[in-house]
């Protein structure tokens, strides 16, 4: 068996394994390129037919080429989307201006409070993957949030032999990873191999592309002419900076990622 | 892209340098970006290094103040034929589960020694637990050579020392290397301090190191993992374990003996007739029998038993220790039950690696041991040595994993 049906075969397992304990599930898509891969991933897994709602986080601060993906793919693929945005927040001007962790808590974490509470949520998918930051890479395929979405990384359970933990306390829930030992470059090759539509902003313009999609206002475009999936595969080979360089969140100083993380954001 | 990929794990006692010859690997192989490098230098001052190369791997900050790993971790690499999945075990006495956690993913090992400390608890407990999981392919790392002066007398002490534990183990182990991975000696490339070694440098070896062939011979196994309700049909889910099987076959439900013949292979948008092992697949019946998540199917010679009792090894996780007759719930392939354990016999200390004389039918906090396990319902498995997903196990006390097994 190749490797990406290798990695294929692992993530459709733990996609079907979640869902098997858990049905009030839902799926994090920010139909950037590793939500939308695990997207295909689960339709693979349950035959073309998303048995749970698909959960968009809208902070308004979204390329317009992200919605008009979105609303064009959740049609065709007949998800039951559900957008949400912290309103509230919203209005209270609440922006990256104000001040990025603030902006990111509110219009993510919280957002993600609120629909996980209204949809009763017990575990939701997420497409994270352990090279994106040397946090992430500790993660477990299934990791228990607490009810202040708090990740304790320092008492994580055992899982071994697709044996994971799936017990979790009431205002408790589950994140599910099943695309966490994929890297950058298998995702493209898999998109690649599958066909799978991206949205045009990982694609050159002539000068520039983003590697990574947040909110137009924190993520920067890198300088890049790679307008096919090929020519990312090879940028990929050969680049010398890491993949989130781009976002302002992970700069490592004063260890931002991980206290976002064990604030529950993604 | 036709790499075939290798898992493998760097344990060893606290301290003994996992996460620095990881750091070091990467870092000598370019695969380290640019700004993660320069991050690197500034992190490291205050260490007393110029490069901190565990910090490459060790992200936590109290991991970080400690200079300790706390949780298991991963990190990919490529060479010309093969996509290295490295994974960092912790080795500290505490973070036992988490070195399980990530030594479970593995199918290669690298067992790291000081040169100056040699053997010690941890590296004996690494050692039990690597034989316990079932991982053969051992590559033995002599380490931190710089501070025993790159003697090879000391070396040649410590390799006996090891040799002595693995033959007590039944391990097997092909490559020893002399190294210091914060020197970079015997990393990527041959040392001018150990010129009397003529071994290859851990690249070398580790490139050269065997991939497991999936066994194709035997009879298959599925467990079902789940049933979907289609418009038209209801597709059985589950991962073909071992063996192959092709759309007509005769297969037999182990639970309630019904056997019945495979209708349809269920693959999105794929015509298939054949499935092999560590596929994903979806089954139609040609009878409408019944089948739930925990079913096992099979083909009809294969030799899966169907018991309440199970003789099994096993190692306890939890510090809090357990009891016989003491209710716990078992979880093999997609079946649960609850269970508990009947006797404890030949209860080892993994710390020393001597059998434990008191008889007490306990185990405590990191206890291995043969036991025998009473299940409530009956249970579907084979024998570990005969296919590893369905003759493997763990054991839950509150809804926390605290043991696993292997099926003797
Ligand atoms: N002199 C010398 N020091 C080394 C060598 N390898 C590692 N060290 C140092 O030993 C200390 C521990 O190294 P780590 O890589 O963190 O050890 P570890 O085995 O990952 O430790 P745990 O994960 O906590 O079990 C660090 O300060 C390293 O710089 C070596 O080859 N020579
Ligand atoms: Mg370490």
């Amino acid at each position: 068996m190749d490797y990406l049906t290798e990695l294929e075969n692992e993530s459709i397992y733990l996609i079907r394994e979640a869902y098997a304990q858990f049905r009030d599930i839902g799926m994090l898509w920010s139909i950037g390129k590793d939500s939308t891969t695990l997207l295909w991933l689960i339709r693979k897994a349950f035959y073309g037919r998303v048995p749970f709602p698909v959960i968009h986080l809208d902070t308004g601060y979204k390329f317009k080429e992200i919605y008009d993906f979105r609303d064009r793919y959740a049609k065709e693929w007949g998800l039951n989307l559900l957008v949400y945005r912290n309103e509230k927040a919203i209005q209270n001007g609440i922006s990256p201006k104000t001040g990025k962790l603030e902006c990111c808590t509110e219009l993510k974490t919280n957002a993600l409070k609120q629909v996980v509470a209204q949809n009763n949520i017990k575990a939701l998918y997420l497409g994270i993957r352990r090279d994106e930051h040397g946090v992430r890479a500790k993660e477990r395929f299934f990791s228990v949030r607490d009810s202040d979405f708090e990740w304790n990384y320092k008492e994580q359970s055992v899982e071994m032999w697709d044996q994971h933990k799936t017990n979790a306390e009431e205002n408790e829930h589950f994140r599910i990873h099943p695309i966490l030992s994929w890297t950058e470059r298998d995702i493209w090759n898999y998109i690649k191999r599958e066909n799978i539509p991206m949205t045009k902003l990982y694609f050159s313009n002539g000068s520039c592309r983003y590697r990574s999609i947040g909110c137009e206002t924190c993520c920067s475009p890198i300088a890049s002419t790679a307008d096919t999936i090929d020519k990312i595969i090879e940028e990929l080979e050969n680049t010398n900076v890491s993949e989130r360089s781009g976002r302002a969140q992970d700069k490592e100083a004063d260890y931002m990622m991980e206290k976002l993380r064990t604030l529950g954001y993604m | 892209m036709n790499r075939t990929k290798v898992s493998l794990v760097m344990v060893g006692h606290v301290d003994h340098g996992k996460s620095t010859l990881i750091g070091r690997i990467l870092a000598d192989t370019d695969s380290v970006a640019k700004d993660k490098m320069e991050e690197l230098r500034k992190v490291s001052k205050n260490t007393g290094n110029e490069l901190e190369y565990a910090f490459l791997l060790d992200h936590l900050r109290e991991e970080r103040e400690q200079g300790i790993t706390i949780d298991t971790t991963q990190t990919f690499f490529q060479t010309e034929n093969r996509e290295y999945q490295i994974i960092d075990a912790p080795g500290h006495v505490e973070f036992v589960k988490n070195m399980i956690t990530g030594t479970a993913q593995a199918n290669s090992a690298v067992l790291i020694v000081d040169a100056v400390e040699g053997v010690m608890q941890q590296t004996k407990r690494h050692a039990y637990i690597l034989s316990l999981l079932g991982i053969q392919d051992i590559i033995v790392a002599v380490n931190k050579m710089d501070k025993a002066g790159y003697s090879e007398e000391r070396y040649i002490e410590v390799v006996k020392e090891i040799k002595e534990i693995f033959e007590q183990l039944r391990l097997s182990c092909k490559y020893f290397i002399p190294m210091s991975a914060l020197k970079g000696d015997n990393v990527c490339k041959a040392s001018e301090n150990m010129k009397w070694y003529k071994g290859g440098d851990f690249l070398t070896i580790m490139e050269s190191i065997e991939v497991k062939q999936e066994k194709r011979e035997c009879p298959f196994i599925v467990p079902i993992q789940d049933v979907y309700k289609m418009e038209d049909k209801r597709i059985a889910v589950g991962r073909v374990e071992c063996g192959e099987l092709h759309t007509g076959c005769e297969i037999r439900v182990v639970q309630t003996e019904q056997i019945t013949q495979v209708q349809s292979i269920e693959k999105y948008l794929e015509k298939r007739s054949e499935a092999a092992a560590g596929e994903c697949i979806g089954i139609t019946t040609k009878d409408a029998i019944f089948l739930e998540r925990g079913s096992v199917v099979c083909d009809k010679e294969a030799d899966v038993q169907y018991d309440n009792v199970i003789n099994a090894n096993i190692i306890w996780l939890e510090r809090e220790n357990v009891q016989c007759s003491q209710r716990l719930i078992m979880r093999c392939s997609t079946q649960e039950t609850a269970c508990a354990l009947e006797e404890v016999y030949h209860k080892i200390n993994t710390e020393q690696l001597t059998e434990a004389d008191d008889n007490d039918q306990k185990m405590n906090y990191l206890d291995a041991g043969r036991v025998r396990i009473r299940t409530k319902n009956k249970l579907a498995f084979t024998r570990f040595t005969d296919c590893e997903n369905t003759g493997r196990f763990v054991l839950l006390r509150n809804n926390s994993i605290c043991a696993n097994g292997i099926i003797l």
